[in-house]
Protein backbone atom coordinates (compact mmCIF):
# COMPACT_ATOMS: atom_id res chain seq x y z
CA UNK A 1 0.00 0.00 0.00
CA UNK A 2 2.90 2.35 0.94
CA UNK A 3 4.77 1.36 -2.38
CA UNK A 4 1.65 2.56 -4.07
CA UNK A 5 1.36 5.44 -2.98
CA UNK A 6 5.10 6.49 -3.64
CA UNK A 7 4.39 5.38 -6.87
CA UNK A 8 1.23 7.48 -7.44
CA UNK A 9 3.36 10.75 -6.28
CA UNK A 10 6.33 9.77 -8.33
CA UNK A 11 4.11 9.57 -11.16
CA UNK A 12 2.35 13.09 -10.62
CA UNK A 13 5.40 14.91 -10.06
CA UNK A 14 6.98 13.25 -13.59
CA UNK A 15 3.34 13.71 -15.34
CA UNK A 16 3.52 17.29 -13.91
CA UNK A 17 7.36 17.98 -15.51
CA UNK A 18 6.76 16.41 -18.83
CA UNK A 19 3.10 17.28 -20.31
CA UNK A 20 3.45 20.24 -21.55
CA UNK A 21 -0.61 21.47 -21.72
CA UNK A 22 -1.46 24.21 -24.79
CA UNK A 23 -2.16 27.20 -22.49
CA UNK A 24 -0.04 30.19 -24.02
CA UNK A 25 -1.35 32.80 -21.35
CA UNK A 26 0.36 36.12 -21.87
CA UNK A 27 -1.52 37.48 -18.81
CA UNK A 28 -2.61 36.36 -15.23
CA UNK A 29 -5.07 37.16 -12.30
CA UNK A 30 -3.95 35.65 -8.70
CA UNK A 31 -6.87 35.68 -6.16
CA UNK A 32 -5.65 34.63 -2.78
CA UNK A 33 -6.43 33.75 0.78
CA UNK A 34 -3.74 34.94 3.20
CA UNK A 35 -2.86 33.91 6.72
CA UNK A 36 0.11 36.40 8.03
CA UNK A 37 2.62 35.86 11.12
CA UNK A 38 3.59 38.85 12.30
CA UNK A 39 7.52 39.48 13.29
CA UNK A 40 9.74 42.38 14.35
CA UNK A 41 7.57 45.43 15.49
CA UNK A 42 4.61 43.96 13.95
CA UNK A 43 5.17 40.95 16.39
CA UNK A 44 5.83 43.34 19.50
CA UNK A 45 2.52 44.95 19.16
CA UNK A 46 0.10 41.99 17.96
CA UNK A 47 1.47 38.85 18.43
CA UNK A 48 -1.51 36.88 16.89
CA UNK A 49 -1.32 35.22 13.52
CA UNK A 50 -3.59 36.80 11.39
CA UNK A 51 -6.17 34.80 9.22
CA UNK A 52 -7.62 37.94 7.68
CA UNK A 53 -5.99 38.66 4.56
CA UNK A 54 -6.63 38.50 1.15
CA UNK A 55 -4.41 39.18 -2.53
CA UNK A 56 -5.38 40.55 -6.07
CA UNK A 57 -2.39 40.18 -8.92
CA UNK A 58 -2.56 41.09 -11.98
CA UNK A 59 0.38 39.97 -14.04
CA UNK A 60 1.93 39.95 -17.53
CA UNK A 61 4.35 37.96 -19.08
CA UNK A 62 7.24 40.06 -20.03
CA UNK A 63 9.24 37.08 -21.24
CA UNK A 64 9.29 33.09 -21.40
CA UNK A 65 9.67 32.68 -17.68
CA UNK A 66 9.33 36.00 -16.23
CA UNK A 67 6.59 37.94 -15.67
CA UNK A 68 6.09 41.61 -14.12
CA UNK A 69 2.99 42.11 -12.15
CA UNK A 70 0.73 44.46 -9.79
CA UNK A 71 -0.45 43.80 -6.44
CA UNK A 72 -3.02 44.57 -4.16
CA UNK A 73 -3.32 43.10 -0.37
CA UNK A 74 -5.23 43.27 2.35
CA UNK A 75 -3.64 42.19 5.90
CA UNK A 76 -5.74 42.47 9.07
CA UNK A 77 -4.01 41.90 12.64
CA UNK A 78 -5.83 42.60 15.82
CA UNK A 79 -5.38 40.95 19.59
CA UNK A 80 -7.78 41.48 22.32
CA UNK A 81 -5.31 42.59 24.89
CA UNK A 82 -6.20 41.73 29.01
CA UNK A 83 -6.90 43.95 31.26
CA UNK A 84 -3.80 45.38 32.07
CA UNK A 85 -1.68 48.07 33.76
CA UNK A 86 0.53 50.35 31.57
CA UNK A 87 2.91 53.19 32.89
CA UNK A 88 4.30 56.38 31.42
CA UNK A 89 6.50 57.47 34.24
CA UNK A 90 4.20 58.97 36.80
CA UNK A 91 1.21 58.16 34.96
CA UNK A 92 -0.48 54.88 35.00
CA UNK A 93 -3.48 53.65 32.98
CA UNK A 94 -5.03 50.50 33.25
CA UNK A 95 -7.97 48.59 31.65
CA UNK A 96 -7.86 46.51 27.97
CA UNK A 97 -6.82 47.33 25.24
CA UNK A 98 -7.93 46.50 21.48
CA UNK A 99 -5.30 46.61 18.96
CA UNK A 100 -5.72 46.57 15.09
CA UNK A 101 -3.05 46.45 12.53
CA UNK A 102 -4.59 47.01 9.09
CA UNK A 103 -1.85 46.49 6.23
CA UNK A 104 -2.01 46.82 2.41
CA UNK A 105 0.45 46.98 -0.25
CA UNK A 106 0.09 48.80 -3.62
CA UNK A 107 3.48 46.36 -5.20
CA UNK A 108 4.72 46.14 -8.25
CA UNK A 109 7.11 42.96 -8.92
CA UNK A 110 8.20 40.41 -11.25
CA UNK A 111 8.36 35.96 -10.63
CA UNK A 112 10.40 34.22 -12.19
CA UNK A 113 8.78 30.74 -13.42
CA UNK A 114 10.04 27.42 -14.14
CA UNK A 115 8.36 24.92 -16.27
CA UNK A 116 5.95 27.81 -17.55
CA UNK A 117 4.23 24.91 -19.81
CA UNK A 118 3.91 22.25 -17.58
CA UNK A 119 0.80 21.92 -14.59
CA UNK A 120 3.43 22.18 -12.27
CA UNK A 121 5.14 25.35 -12.03
CA UNK A 122 7.36 26.59 -9.32
CA UNK A 123 8.09 30.79 -9.28
CA UNK A 124 10.68 33.08 -7.23
CA UNK A 125 9.43 36.46 -6.63
CA UNK A 126 10.22 40.34 -5.25
CA UNK A 127 8.92 43.38 -5.48
CA UNK A 128 8.50 46.87 -3.64
CA UNK A 129 5.75 49.25 -3.37
CA UNK A 130 3.68 51.49 -1.59
CA UNK A 131 1.80 50.24 1.76
CA UNK A 132 -0.49 51.28 3.91
CA UNK A 133 -0.24 50.47 7.09
CA UNK A 134 -3.40 51.94 9.88
CA UNK A 135 -2.37 51.17 13.55
CA UNK A 136 -4.85 51.78 15.63
CA UNK A 137 -5.36 51.19 19.80
CA UNK A 138 -9.08 51.27 21.23
CA UNK A 139 -8.82 51.28 24.90
CA UNK A 140 -12.11 52.31 27.02
CA UNK A 141 -14.21 54.63 24.73
CA UNK A 142 -10.98 55.98 23.19
CA UNK A 143 -9.20 55.36 20.03
CA UNK A 144 -5.73 55.98 19.31
CA UNK A 145 -5.04 56.20 15.15
CA UNK A 146 -2.12 55.93 12.97
CA UNK A 147 -2.39 55.90 9.50
CA UNK A 148 0.88 56.38 7.78
CA UNK A 149 2.04 55.18 3.81
CA UNK A 150 5.80 52.87 4.11
CA UNK A 151 7.70 52.02 1.53
CA UNK A 152 7.80 48.59 1.35
CA UNK A 153 9.35 45.64 -0.43
CA UNK A 154 9.12 41.79 -0.62
CA UNK A 155 10.32 38.22 -1.77
CA UNK A 156 8.52 35.53 -2.45
CA UNK A 157 8.51 32.22 -3.38
CA UNK A 158 5.99 29.48 -4.56
CA UNK A 159 3.90 27.00 -6.91
CA UNK A 160 0.88 26.74 -9.31
CA UNK A 161 -0.45 23.60 -10.21
CA UNK A 162 -2.96 23.96 -13.47
CA UNK A 163 -5.86 21.54 -12.49
CA UNK A 164 -7.68 22.67 -16.00
CA UNK A 165 -7.22 24.82 -18.81
CA UNK A 166 -5.68 28.34 -17.69
CA UNK A 167 -7.10 27.70 -14.11
CA UNK A 168 -4.66 26.31 -11.29
CA UNK A 169 -4.17 25.91 -7.71
CA UNK A 170 -1.54 28.50 -6.17
CA UNK A 171 0.29 28.46 -2.89
CA UNK A 172 3.01 30.63 -2.10
CA UNK A 173 5.10 32.42 0.70
CA UNK A 174 6.05 36.07 1.48
CA UNK A 175 7.92 37.94 3.25
CA UNK A 176 6.43 41.40 3.36
CA UNK A 177 8.22 44.54 5.42
CA UNK A 178 8.14 48.08 5.51
CA UNK A 179 10.55 50.81 6.19
CA UNK A 180 9.96 53.41 9.33
CA UNK A 181 7.95 56.38 7.51
CA UNK A 182 6.84 59.45 9.73
CA UNK A 183 8.40 58.72 12.61
CA UNK A 184 6.45 55.12 12.41
CA UNK A 185 7.62 52.26 13.03
CA UNK A 186 8.02 49.58 9.64
CA UNK A 187 6.61 46.47 9.98
CA UNK A 188 7.16 42.76 8.74
CA UNK A 189 5.32 39.49 8.35
CA UNK A 190 4.77 36.33 6.87
CA UNK A 191 2.09 35.72 4.47
CA UNK A 192 1.29 32.13 3.51
CA UNK A 193 -1.47 32.13 0.67
CA UNK A 194 -3.58 29.99 -1.01
CA UNK A 195 -5.61 30.62 -4.29
CA UNK A 196 -6.30 30.70 -7.75
CA UNK A 197 -4.56 31.24 -10.73
CA UNK A 198 -6.33 32.44 -14.02
CA UNK A 199 -4.65 32.51 -17.48
CA UNK A 200 -5.79 34.81 -19.90
CA UNK B 1 -8.74 34.59 -24.28
CA UNK B 2 -12.88 35.73 -24.31
CA UNK B 3 -13.77 32.24 -23.64
CA UNK B 4 -11.22 31.57 -21.11
CA UNK B 5 -12.51 35.22 -19.17
CA UNK B 6 -16.06 33.92 -19.38
CA UNK B 7 -15.04 30.68 -17.96
CA UNK B 8 -13.04 32.05 -15.16
CA UNK B 9 -15.63 34.55 -14.34
CA UNK B 10 -17.63 32.34 -12.62
CA UNK B 11 -13.90 31.07 -10.20
CA UNK B 12 -13.71 34.84 -9.55
CA UNK B 13 -17.69 35.52 -8.27
CA UNK B 14 -16.69 32.47 -5.79
CA UNK B 15 -13.28 33.53 -4.59
CA UNK B 16 -14.47 37.11 -4.11
CA UNK B 17 -17.48 35.85 -1.98
CA UNK B 18 -15.52 36.35 1.11
CA UNK B 19 -14.32 39.41 0.73
CA UNK B 20 -17.53 41.01 0.98
CA UNK B 21 -17.57 39.77 4.66
CA UNK B 22 -13.95 41.18 5.16
CA UNK B 23 -13.52 43.22 8.44
CA UNK B 24 -10.91 45.45 9.42
CA UNK B 25 -11.32 45.93 13.28
CA UNK B 26 -12.58 42.55 14.34
CA UNK B 27 -13.21 41.40 17.71
CA UNK B 28 -13.91 44.15 20.63
CA UNK B 29 -15.72 45.04 23.66
CA UNK B 30 -17.93 42.34 24.71
CA UNK B 31 -18.57 43.67 28.41
CA UNK B 32 -19.64 47.35 29.20
CA UNK B 33 -16.85 46.78 32.01
CA UNK B 34 -13.83 46.37 29.45
CA UNK B 35 -14.61 50.08 28.34
CA UNK B 36 -13.49 50.97 32.17
CA UNK B 37 -9.85 52.59 32.24
CA UNK B 38 -8.19 54.01 35.52
CA UNK B 39 -5.76 57.16 35.28
CA UNK B 40 -3.69 58.17 38.07
CA UNK B 41 -1.04 60.58 38.39
CA UNK B 42 1.03 62.01 41.23
CA UNK B 43 3.65 64.72 42.23
CA UNK B 44 7.13 63.30 42.68
CA UNK B 45 8.07 65.63 44.95
CA UNK B 46 5.07 64.79 47.57
CA UNK B 47 5.79 62.38 49.83
CA UNK B 48 2.73 60.27 50.29
CA UNK B 49 4.20 57.88 52.53
CA UNK B 50 4.79 60.70 55.61
CA UNK B 51 3.18 59.12 58.81
CA UNK B 52 2.69 62.85 59.83
CA UNK B 53 0.81 64.29 56.96
CA UNK B 54 -1.96 61.31 56.73
CA UNK B 55 -4.82 63.54 58.39
CA UNK B 56 -7.07 64.46 55.19
CA UNK B 57 -10.85 66.38 54.78
CA UNK B 58 -13.40 65.12 51.97
CA UNK B 59 -16.60 66.54 51.80
CA UNK B 60 -20.02 64.87 52.62
CA UNK B 61 -21.24 65.49 48.79
CA UNK B 62 -19.87 64.73 45.66
CA UNK B 63 -19.25 67.55 43.39
CA UNK B 64 -21.15 66.86 39.91
CA UNK B 65 -19.74 69.02 36.81
CA UNK B 66 -23.15 69.99 35.41
CA UNK B 67 -25.22 73.01 34.87
CA UNK B 68 -28.30 70.85 34.19
CA UNK B 69 -29.59 69.89 37.93
CA UNK B 70 -31.81 66.78 36.19
CA UNK B 71 -28.38 65.41 34.84
CA UNK B 72 -27.25 65.08 38.14
CA UNK B 73 -28.02 61.30 39.38
CA UNK B 74 -26.68 61.02 43.01
CA UNK B 75 -27.38 57.28 42.94
CA UNK B 76 -24.03 56.48 43.71
CA UNK B 77 -22.41 58.85 45.45
CA UNK B 78 -22.03 56.60 48.50
CA UNK B 79 -20.35 54.03 47.00
CA UNK B 80 -17.76 56.44 45.83
CA UNK B 81 -17.36 58.21 49.28
CA UNK B 82 -17.59 55.02 51.09
CA UNK B 83 -14.49 53.35 48.66
CA UNK B 84 -12.12 56.13 48.66
CA UNK B 85 -12.65 56.71 52.72
CA UNK B 86 -11.84 52.62 52.75
CA UNK B 87 -9.11 52.67 50.32
CA UNK B 88 -7.27 55.67 52.10
CA UNK B 89 -7.74 54.29 54.98
CA UNK B 90 -5.79 50.61 53.87
CA UNK B 91 -3.19 53.49 53.13
CA UNK B 92 -2.88 54.93 56.96
CA UNK B 93 -4.65 57.54 56.05
CA UNK B 94 -7.49 59.42 58.40
CA UNK B 95 -10.44 61.11 57.38
CA UNK B 96 -11.53 64.52 59.69
CA UNK B 97 -14.08 66.13 60.18
CA UNK B 98 -13.14 69.99 59.50
CA UNK B 99 -10.53 71.06 57.15
CA UNK B 100 -8.64 72.57 60.29
CA UNK B 101 -5.87 69.76 60.57
CA UNK B 102 -6.28 68.40 57.44
CA UNK B 103 -2.73 67.72 55.74
CA UNK B 104 -4.86 67.07 52.48
CA UNK B 105 -8.29 67.31 50.83
CA UNK B 106 -10.00 64.66 48.81
CA UNK B 107 -12.40 66.32 46.27
CA UNK B 108 -14.33 63.82 43.96
CA UNK B 109 -16.59 64.93 41.16
CA UNK B 110 -18.48 63.00 38.59
CA UNK B 111 -19.56 64.14 34.81
CA UNK B 112 -21.50 62.33 32.16
CA UNK B 113 -21.90 62.33 28.47
CA UNK B 114 -24.20 61.59 26.27
CA UNK B 115 -22.80 60.67 22.68
CA UNK B 116 -24.99 59.79 19.17
CA UNK B 117 -24.87 59.74 16.00
CA UNK B 118 -24.50 57.57 13.00
CA UNK B 119 -21.21 56.10 11.90
CA UNK B 120 -20.04 53.99 8.95
CA UNK B 121 -17.56 51.84 8.66
CA UNK B 122 -15.55 51.01 5.30
CA UNK B 123 -15.41 47.59 3.59
CA UNK B 124 -18.76 47.04 5.42
CA UNK B 125 -20.00 46.78 8.68
CA UNK B 126 -21.46 43.11 8.99
CA UNK B 127 -18.29 41.51 10.14
CA UNK B 128 -17.99 44.22 13.10
CA UNK B 129 -19.85 42.36 15.36
CA UNK B 130 -20.59 45.61 17.23
CA UNK B 131 -23.98 46.85 16.53
CA UNK B 132 -25.89 46.09 18.68
CA UNK B 133 -24.00 43.50 20.69
CA UNK B 134 -21.02 45.53 21.75
CA UNK B 135 -23.58 46.60 24.79
CA UNK B 136 -23.03 50.65 24.19
CA UNK B 137 -25.22 52.07 26.87
CA UNK B 138 -28.62 53.40 26.22
CA UNK B 139 -28.23 52.09 22.59
CA UNK B 140 -31.62 53.23 21.21
CA UNK B 141 -33.14 50.40 19.11
CA UNK B 142 -35.75 52.34 17.19
CA UNK B 143 -32.86 54.55 15.44
CA UNK B 144 -32.93 53.21 11.75
CA UNK B 145 -30.13 51.59 9.85
CA UNK B 146 -28.62 53.92 7.26
CA UNK B 147 -27.00 51.72 4.26
CA UNK B 148 -23.93 50.11 5.91
CA UNK B 149 -23.39 52.42 8.76
CA UNK B 150 -25.03 52.10 12.22
CA UNK B 151 -26.22 53.91 14.79
CA UNK B 152 -25.69 54.34 18.22
CA UNK B 153 -26.29 56.44 21.25
CA UNK B 154 -24.44 55.95 24.39
CA UNK B 155 -23.30 57.86 27.83
CA UNK B 156 -19.99 57.22 29.56
CA UNK B 157 -19.35 58.60 33.31
CA UNK B 158 -16.50 59.73 34.70
CA UNK B 159 -15.13 60.25 38.49
CA UNK B 160 -12.49 62.49 39.29
CA UNK B 161 -10.94 61.85 42.86
CA UNK B 162 -8.01 64.75 43.67
CA UNK B 163 -5.67 65.30 46.58
CA UNK B 164 -5.07 68.76 47.21
CA UNK B 165 -2.11 69.78 49.01
CA UNK B 166 -3.24 73.00 50.84
CA UNK B 167 0.01 74.33 52.09
CA UNK B 168 0.57 75.18 48.30
CA UNK B 169 -1.92 76.93 47.18
CA UNK B 170 -0.58 79.82 45.21
CA UNK B 171 -3.48 82.65 46.60
CA UNK B 172 -1.73 85.37 44.09
CA UNK B 173 -1.60 82.81 40.86
CA UNK B 174 -5.00 81.11 41.84
CA UNK B 175 -3.24 77.46 42.07
CA UNK B 176 -4.41 74.90 43.84
CA UNK B 177 -1.89 71.92 43.62
CA UNK B 178 -3.27 68.57 43.04
CA UNK B 179 -0.72 66.33 44.27
CA UNK B 180 -2.40 62.94 43.58
CA UNK B 181 -5.40 62.46 40.57
CA UNK B 182 -7.54 59.47 39.83
CA UNK B 183 -9.73 59.68 36.72
CA UNK B 184 -11.97 56.67 35.95
CA UNK B 185 -14.14 56.53 32.53
CA UNK B 186 -16.33 53.67 31.43
CA UNK B 187 -19.90 53.17 29.21
CA UNK B 188 -22.86 53.57 31.76
CA UNK B 189 -25.26 50.75 31.68
CA UNK B 190 -29.05 50.78 32.89
CA UNK B 191 -28.00 48.08 35.70
CA UNK B 192 -27.24 49.87 38.64
CA UNK B 193 -25.86 47.28 40.40
CA UNK B 194 -23.59 46.73 38.04
CA UNK B 195 -22.61 50.31 37.71
CA UNK B 196 -22.21 49.97 41.62
CA UNK B 197 -19.59 46.98 41.07
CA UNK B 198 -17.72 48.96 38.06
CA UNK B 199 -17.07 51.82 40.53
CA UNK B 200 -15.79 50.10 43.93
CA UNK B 201 -13.75 47.70 41.36
CA UNK B 202 -12.03 50.52 39.61
CA UNK B 203 -12.10 53.04 42.31
CA UNK B 204 -9.75 50.07 44.23
CA UNK B 205 -7.52 49.95 41.10
CA UNK B 206 -6.48 53.79 41.31
CA UNK B 207 -5.30 53.05 44.87
CA UNK B 208 -3.45 49.82 43.28
CA UNK B 209 -1.07 52.21 41.20
CA UNK B 210 1.54 54.54 41.50
CA UNK B 211 2.19 56.24 44.33
CA UNK B 212 0.01 54.03 46.43
CA UNK B 213 1.20 51.02 45.13
CA UNK B 214 4.80 49.34 43.24
CA UNK B 215 4.25 49.22 39.14
CA UNK B 216 3.74 45.72 38.88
Amino acid sequence: MKKIKYIIVAALIAFSFNNKVSSQETSYINMTYDMSMPFGNTADYISKTSFRGYTFELGWYAAEALTIGLRFSWHTFSEDMPYDTYYDGTISLTGKQYRYINSMPLTTGIKWIMNKNGHFRPFLGAGLGAYMQNIRTDMGVYTAEIKQWHFGFYPEAGFLYEFSYGTGLLLNARYDNTLEAGGNNGHSYLTVSVGFHFGL
Amino acid sequence: MKSKLKRNFSFLIIAAIPLVFFSCYPGGVEYYSDTDIIYTNYDEDYNFYNPDTKNYFMPDTVHYASTDPDEVNRQFENDILNEIEKNLAKHGYTRLDDTTNADVFITATVTSSTYSGVGYYPGGGWWWGGYPGWGWGGYYPGYPYYGWGYAYSYTTGSVFIEMVNPDEIDHDEEEIPIVWLAAINGLLSDNSANTAARIVSTIEQAFNQPPFALKK
